[in-house]
């Protein structure tokens, strides 16, 4: 049976991972060639023979066939891969071009989950990513999706995790794996990840700031999502994901006691959670407006404004700002208020 | 003894009920009883929202409302910190910026970020007098002359207005920083500063940064950088680092002083690495005050070979920016010594690759920037720009306009069945109109419409079902198989079934508001379709109807001009209450303007009002001057096309389409009359005669009348 719930040999039935690749070999070899050549004009420059090859690269036809229909694509032709891609895998798979500062375009294709019961679709699998493609924060992707670019997670980046994680003596299946990242998507990632949390997450993740980025994960969890629910899908196999894979010591607390809380527990939580949100932007805020020396002349320069003007190079400023005796100071202070928020969640709070 | 709560305390109730259930996770509006919780349950709905697709439509509403708020709240403070009146007619000089929010800027301060932009850019256009290029208008004229340098004139002049065009952003900044509730002025320098790839590709690019952004910058001490790059990173902020200290105790009006001085150091600074007047040709180097430096050629590319530097490499800067990716290359290029297609045309992909695009170079990059284009622009028209290529255009446009501003506009694809259910396909757009906050033109507006309303002040409009009638079977012969004597058999034998439309009291039909807005309407034209507008939205204010009604006409995205439907009230997008829809009326301009796609636009505008009607009774008004224009490719006319997709539209519709055309202008026929079930011309002598438009809607009103006393009479 495959995830439609017919059988395999049925008409209709959603193409598998492995026919998926098979049809989109030829243009993924297509791919590589091309960004091959793109790195080698891009760092080694080239002749005018080699402008014309990457212009004949882009304009070469490439046959492809899906499971009912040839199809005659080019990469200069965003509307023929589209159509192709759309028939080799019927929507599961998504082609995101970007370009680049060369003007070049890079390519991100990957196996996208779509899921009613999610607010965002999921990444499950990375095809093919181009050398430089932009992906700021590995947790979310931008998508064009109907005309609109839209946000999804991420989870292709923990398949080798939970790869390794299931492998007990015999190679896990890549349906087995898809079955984990959609049970931690659906039930984590959905409400514990948001978009509006970049700034603070990307900030501590260059800053150093571990219990911050789980107290964030921790409370928009405990917010956006149905604790009851949640607490039906715990599994030992996701208890361990959150430990090896992706390690969130905070959530995985959280989701050992819940299947144990009495019902008003489990009503108090979100309740606090609210409170303690409030708490913690406050403290977050008063973190950013740390005014640390900048510049050639020293001058006081708030955090703020030093990340939010570096949004795209953080790691750029965060060398420079790890000097600053007033960020390791607020960072520390930051840093204790967060843990002491987690400890009051899980240990002394309601739960 | 239990008392009963007073109003505040049963608000205060209801709020906490409302509260304790977010809290507790469920979903308290009954609409989406299914959808998953999403952040906006329990933060609220926050400006971040606004343009962010990933949000729920109905989330992205109350956002929007919001920002555009907040964005006319920023505009009115400029205007007024610039020293101009501001009342409650105030009509911005600059559209709203969105082009931030459709980057990968986090939402809620990129919402922020298009807030500074519009504030920046009104205040801008709101102080000619504090514009530093028009102070330095004679300097600008002819630099060379003015700083005695030897450099080429026009390259100098070039650097200068670049330089000019820097500082004064930068003198603009340091001015309203000093205004209060500003904040998304900075918001937006700091978006501005995180859109720089710090590769310091050009001149200006490297003016730009000093000037701007130097204070929140990293160090590029620190960074690899080509030494051409930094040493004019290191003139340039030397020469600033004076002006930069100096401008916060600066009183405003003599910022513009500071700002000459600082303009005229910067370019002198400059001035030594540029080319010289005898050089002008080669634009490569220049050898002076010992400088050995070079623009966009490396000296790798000219030891006579067709060599192209690494595309993103560390090279030396350009000049200027250039405008496309053949340029760049071009640039890049710059003069190859000998013949460089010996070797080309002796490879062997050189004849193949020659042979339809013409032996030159230029030729090659052209055809390579075109291919590229279409690998890495947009896919389709009708689809958002790509976050990637607005930062792009960004990037080279700081401090002035971005190519997202106005209303946000959609793009769909629609589809029209013409003649024999013939598929035609077109692109367009949609967007919703800001209502306005002018009293004095809504009153005005209201008064010309009141006639008018007073003879449409009837519901006019039925709803009509479908209702089976049971009737006895009858054969054809003299048999009546109803006499026959039959022991036992079912009723349904007997039976067969009729339908007929009758007049219900159940359902809430849909008016549909139909508005050309081309350029062929005069403004006396325009004031007709306002008046006919606002007494059909006031008519029906109080009435079960849902009512639809748009503009159509064109609108230039990204470049180019498409055909555009701006809805001036839409129960589901407008931000708008049904009452405060002329509102929206009265921000129409006073005269047409674009071109129309007639058939396509009505045809998506109708689909629409299906959706809404949900197999009710549609009633659709289209108010124009019939000057029609062609929607589709073909051999059909304009008119054809409209006549076609009426034809379509009423065989499509069950019976459930009723249409009125007013045709204004129009004295003779209209082509459509045998078609349509009312016409009303109004002819010139009458378009502002609002008492004489009355009567003829008066006559409108009688023969619907009738009409409706027909229906419900078969509903009886």
């Amino acid at each position: 049976m495959n995830e439609t719930g017919y059988a395999d040999t049925h008409l209709y039935s959603s193409p598998t991972g492995e026919e998926i690749g098979r049809t989109l070999a030829p243009l993924l070899e297509h791919l590589r060639s091309y960004d091959a050549f793109r790195l080698q004009l891009e760092k080694d420059g080239g002749t005018v023979i080699d402008i014309a090859s990457m212009t004949s690269i882009l304009n070469e036809s490439i046959d492809v066939s899906t499971r009912y229909q040839s199809y005659i694509v080019r990469l200069s032709d965003q509307t023929s891969l589209r159509r192709f891609i759309w028939s080799a895998a019927y929507g599961n798979v998504h082609m995101q071009v970007r370009q680049l500062a060369s003007g070049l375009p890079a390519y991100y294709l990957c196996r996208v989950r779509r899921d009613y019961w999610c607010n965002y679709g999921l990444v499950v699998e990375d095809l093919y990513t181009s050398p430089g493609y932009p992906i700021h924060d590995e947790r979310f992707v931008q998508l064009m999706d109907l005309g609109r670019e839209v946000y999804h997670l991420r989870l292709s980046q923990f398949r080798d995790g939970v790869r390794t994680m299931l492998d007990n003596g015999s190679a896990a299946s890549p349906e087995d794996i898809d079955r984990l990242l959609y049970s931690v998507g659906r039930n984590v990632f959905d409400s514990a990840w948001h978009e509006d949390q970049r700034p603070g997450v990307l900030t501590a993740d260059n800053l150093d700031l571990p219990f911050f980025k789980q107290a964030i994960e921790l409370l928009y969890l405990l917010l956006s999502s149905d604790l009851c629910e949640l607490r039906r899908a715990v599994t030992d196999d996701i208890l361990q994901f959150l430990s090896e894979v992706y390690e969130q010591p905070a959530i995985r607390a959280l989701m050992t006691k819940l299947p144990d809380l009495e019902g008003d527990a489990l009503n108090d939580l979100p309740r606090s959670a609210l409170s303690l949100y409030v708490r913690l932007s406050r403290d977050f805020s008063r973190f950013m407006n740390t005014e640390v020396a900048w510049g050639r002349k020293n001058r006081p320069t708030p955090i703020y404004k030093l990340v939010f003007a570096n949004f795209s190079r953080l790691g750029l400023i965060a060398t420079q700002l790890a000097r600053s005796d007033a960020v390791e100071e607020a960072r520390a202070l930051l840093e204790g208020r967060a843990e002491a928020m987690i400890d009051e969640l899980i240990n002394n709070g309601s739960a | 003894m239990r008392t009963k709560p007073t109003k505040k305390r049963r608000g205060a109730r209801r709020r906490a009920r409302a509260e304790l259930s977010r809290a507790q996770g469920t979903v308290t509006s009954s609409a989406y009883s299914y959808r998953r919780k999403s952040k906006a349950d329990w933060a609220g709905v926050s400006l971040g929202s606004a343009f962010n697709a990933s949000c729920d439509y109905y989330e992205r509403l109350p956002a929007r409302a919001l920002f555009y708020r907040f964005t006319r709240e920023s505009q009115m403070a400029v205007t007024e910190y610039a020293g101009v009146s501001v009342g409650p007619g105030f009509e911005p000089a600059t559209k709203p910026q969105l082009s931030p929010a459709y980057t990968g800027y986090p939402s809620a301060l990129a919402a922020l970020a298009a807030i500074g932009q519009s504030a920046f850019l009104e205040f801008e256009a709101r102080v000619p007098e504090r514009i530093l290029f028009t102070r330095m208008d004679g300097y600008l004229a002819d630099p060379t002359r003015h700083d005695e340098v030897d450099s080429d004139p026009e390259v100098y002049q070039r650097l200068a207005r670049a330089v000019t065009r820097s500082v004064q952003s930068r003198l603009l900044l340091e001015d309203l920083s000093r205004a209060r509730r500003l904040t998304s002025i900075e918001m937006y320098r700091l978006f501005l500063a995180s859109q720089l790839t710090m590769r310091f590709r050009s001149l200006p690019e490297i003016v730009e940064s000093v000037v701007l952004y130097s204070d929140v910058l990293p160090s590029w001490e620190e960074f690899e950088l080509h030494r051409t790059t930094r040493k004019l990173l290191q003139e340039v902020a030397d020469v600033s680092e004076r002006y930069l200290g100096l401008l916060s105790g600066t009183e405003s009006e003599r910022l513009l002083d500071l700002g000459i001085g600082w303009v005229r150091d910067v370019c002198k600074a400059i001035a030594p690495y540029l080319p010289g007047d005898e050089e002008k040709e080669d634009a490569l180097s220049r050898n002076g005050s010992g400088h050995q430096l070079l623009f966009g050629q490396d000296e790798a590319a000219l030891d006579g070979e067709e060599k192209i530097p690494p595309l993103d490499g560390l090279g030396p800067p350009m000049l200027f920016e250039p405008e496309s990716l053949a340029d760049q290359v071009v640039e890049q290029l710059g003069q190859i010594a000998g013949n460089p297609f010996a070797a080309f045309r002796e490879s062997s992909i050189g004849p193949l690759l020659l042979s339809d695009v013409g032996d030159t170079t230029t030729a090659i990059l052209r055809r390579f920037a075109s291919t590229v284009c279409r690998a890495s622009g947009r896919a389709s028209e009708w689809e958002d720009i790509r976050s990637d290529l607005v930062e792009a255009i960004l990037r080279s446009s700081a401090f002035s306009e971005g190519p997202l501003q106005g209303a946000a506009a959609s793009g769909h694809e629609v589809t029209v069945l013409l003649g024999d259910n013939e598929p035609m396909s077109g692109a367009l757009f949609e967007e919703v109109i800001q209502p306005s906050d002018d009293s004095a033109e809504y009153e005005r507006l209201m008064q010309e419409a009141k006639p008018i309303a007073e003879a449409l002040r009837r519901q006019l409009y039925p709803n009509v079902e479908d209702t089976a009638q049971v009737e006895r079977a009858r054969t054809s012969g003299t048999l009546d198989a109803g006499r026959l004597a039959l022991g036992d058999v079912s009723d349904a034998v007997f039976r067969r079934y009729s339908f007929e439309q009758r007049a219900s009291r159940r359902g809430r039909p849909v008016l549909l508001l139909v508005c050309d807005g081309s350029g062929s309407l005069r403004e006396s034209q325009m004031a007709t379709l306002k008046a006919l507008s606002a007494a059909w939205l006031t008519s029906t204010a109080r009435t079960r109807i849902q009512v639809l009604a748009g503009l159509y006409h064109s609108g230039v995205f990204h470049g180019a001009s498409h055909p555009t439907v701006e809805w001036i009230y839409h129960p589901r997008k407008s931000l708008v209450s049904r009452s405060e829809a002329v509102r929206s009326v009265a921000a129409l301009p006073k005269r047409g303007s674009g071109n129309q796609a007639d058939a396509l636009s009505v045809a998506f505008m109708l689909e629409e009002a299906r959706q809404l009607a949900q197999d009710r009774m549609v009633y659709l008004i289209l108010i124009s001057d019939t000057e029609w224009i062609r929607s589709f490719s073909g051999n059909r006319t304009a008119a054809q096309e409209m006549f076609d997709f009426f034809q379509t539209a009423y065989d499509g519709s069950d019976g459930k389409l009723h249409t009125t055309l007013v045709a204004l202008n129009v004295d003779g026929k209209t082509g459509l009359e045998e078609l349509l079930d009312n016409v009303i011309t109004v002819p010139e002598a009458e378009l502002t005669d609002y008492a004489a438009v009355a009567e003829k809607i008066s006559l409108y009103v009688a023969s619907m009348m009738v009409e409706r006393r027909r229906t419900e009479a078969k509903g009886r």
